[in-house]
């Protein structure tokens, strides 16, 4: 009961109101997620299905990758950039500190703040797909491989969207989580090209992000129809990263929302 | 016919285990901001029921205590316990309700009754009871015909309103308000003292207030400069600031500051007769500051020589 009502007041109430209440944002926001895929798909044809095919090495199109790539992606770099600019939205309107008055343990309050979150970028995720499908991408899907690898990528971005409300939370203005997520996620997170194209010091910075093993798993599971057993690397790499996200997610949400509460920084911004 | 639980009363009054635990407690309570001391030392018991003003100058301390009952700031040493649990545990946060003193803290790009089923649902409620419990507040404090508009119409009045009907959306046992009246119209204001008014031995109500209107409504009244001075009850010499147009108050000493401010001296047995007098001027009077006097007789002499040949206090 208690869940249900609090989910309900932080998806429709906090997050699907108050974002349909500006709905020039919401075109903006279908806009910017429908945009990429033609640019991409684009960028594809222009250089020639062969050699992108070869690029990526694998037996779809260059547009498959890339769509997958920027559906998925939506949920690592504005997922996280949601939840710290909720906490930031908070803050400025002055009802951070209601919500801390009220009985909810920071873990709960981060998770709730977080749904939201995943919701709209689950929209955008099909949207994406939608178009990609429209555009001549033939789906061959895994049901149970993409299950797997989705719930680990997600509880990856579970342990991120920690890190970066913790942060948020502390320094307030500029969140340097939310920006290297946002931005550096292009280049580095197998999203429009893959990995193997990349000098080996950014490949090493790309392999510490799940992004990069979530996508790998997630085409061969939605493009390839892969099942679990071709995708151990992706799975055992994908786990441990969410481990050390979530943990980290988990001391820094703590850290922050004791400092806050020492310092008497809850109603500041 | 109800049948009476004699049981029950007998194990109220004998069972060991059975405490009646003060509604907030502040043991020897520390806060400090940097180098700022906010409050210090603070020593303050509240009992179930009771009503308290927390009266004193800006920078007192008073919010501080606030916000460090309602568990969003911790103290720097000392405790603060809600029915005797550390305020800051959600076991004691679900008894208190809290408002601040801003025209933030509410969504204003949703309706009203979005906005309490929300902070209703934080504590437990289910939609439907928070719905119920919503429509019924705002009945309560004038706001039903524009529970389902934008807050971002309402006005500050309004929004002061709403933010105390968000307070008692959990019919909480203890409500800390600051400055609940401060910054609305005379109408706005009699409806929140009305409803104060009406909570009076039901709950327990710790306001920050400058309000005479506010004040008056107090069991007691504490003077607070970063550590207690005293409750008023004990004290002598009561010298108030106000701001404002100030008609005639027969039998009140009165310095005029020449400010539009001026400083009323009460002996501690007229303070109530003050701050009544003061409450039923409606109008732009503010306490600013209340002052006190330590209540040793000689000492009072000693003032009240010095007020004479001085014709002030510590502001002229």
């Amino acid at each position: 009961m208690g869940l249900a009502a609090k989910l309900y007041s932080f998806v429709v109430i906090r997050g699907f109101k108050v974002w349909v209440s500006y709905k020039t944002q919401v075109a903006l926001n279908f806009i910017s997620w429908t945009i990429p895929v033609f640019l991409y798909y684009f960028i594809g044809l222009t250089f020639g299905a062969s050699k992108m095919s070869m690029a990526i090495a694998s037996n779809y199109s260059y547009t498959a990758f890339a769509t997958v790539g920027i559906a998925f992606q939506g949920y690592f770099s504005s997922a996280v950039a949601t939840l710290a600019g909720r906490i930031r939205n908070e803050e400025l309107i002055g009802t951070l500190e209601y919500q801390m008055a009220a009985p909810l343990k920071p873990m709960s309050l981060m998770f709730y703040s977080t749904v939201w979150g995943f919701v709209i970028n689950s929209i955008s995720t099909v949207t994406v797909l939608a178009i990609g499908y429209g555009l001549g991408i033939k789906y061959i899907i895994n049901p149970l491989s993409t299950f797997v690898v989705l719930l680990l990528y997600m509880v990856s971005i579970i342990g991120l969207n920690l890190i970066s409300g913790a942060v948020v939370l502390i320094v307030k203005q500029g969140n340097p989580v939310a920006l290297f997520t946002s931005v550096a996620t292009n280049i580095l997170g197998n999203v429009v090209f893959p990995v193997s194209i990349l000098p080996t010091w950014l490949k090493d910075m790309s392999y510490a992000l799940s992004l990069t093993w979530a996508l790998d798993g997630l085409r061969k599971a939605m493009l390839s129809g892969d099942g679990l057993s071709s995708m151990v690397n992706d799975l055992v790499v994908l786990t441990i990263l969410s481990v050390i996200y979530i943990i980290l997610g988990i001391w820094l949400t703590n850290y922050a929302f004791k400092k806050i509460l020492e310092q008497g920084t809850v109603h500041m911004y | 016919m109800p049948h009476y639980n004699y049981q029950l009363e007998k194990d109220l009054y004998t069972q060991p285990d059975i405490e009646f635990m003060p509604a907030v407690e502040f043991a020897n309570v520390t806060k400090r901001f940097n180098k700022i001391v906010a409050v210090e030392n603070i020593n303050l018991t509240v009992n179930d029921g009771e009503v308290i003003a927390l009266v004193g100058p800006n920078g007192a301390g008073k919010t501080t205590l606030l916000r460090m009952a309602a568990g969003v700031l911790l103290p720097d040493s000392g405790k603060v316990l809600i029915y005797g649990i550390d305020a800051h545990r959600a076991e004691a946060k679900r008894h208190v309700g809290f408002m601040t003193p801003m025209d933030r803290g509410v969504y204003w790009r949703i309706s009203a009754l979005d906005n309490l089923v929300f902070f209703g649902t934080l504590y437990g409620l289910s939609v439907k009871e928070a719905r119920r419990r919503g429509l019924e507040l705002l009945r309560e404090f004038g706001l039903a015909e524009r529970a389902n508009d934008w807050v971002a119409t309402y006005s500050t009045g309004m929004m002061r309103r709403l933010e105390l009907a968000r307070a008692m959306m959990h019919d909480p046992d203890i409500l800390l308000l600051d400055e609940p009246t401060s910054g609305i119209d005379v109408d706005g204001k009699r409806i929140i003292l009305d409803h104060i008014r009406r909570l009076k031995g039901r709950k327990t109500i710790i306001m920050a207030s400058h309000d005479p209107q506010e004040i008056e409504l107090a069991d007691r009244v504490i003077y607070l400069n970063r550590n207690i001075v005293n409750t008023l009850p004990t004290l002598k010499i009561v010298k108030v600031l106000v701001k404002g147009t100030l008609p005639p108050l027969d039998g009140f000493r009165i310095t005029d500051l020449g400010d539009g401010s001026y400083v009323i001296y009460a002996s501690i047995d007229r303070f109530n007769d003050l701050i009544k007098k003061l409450a039923s001027m409606d109008g732009g009077l503010r306490v600013i500051d209340l002052n006190v006097e330590v209540a040793f007789a000689e000492r009072n002499a000693r003032i009240e020589e010095r007020m004479n040949r001085r014709g002030g206090g510590p502001w002229v």
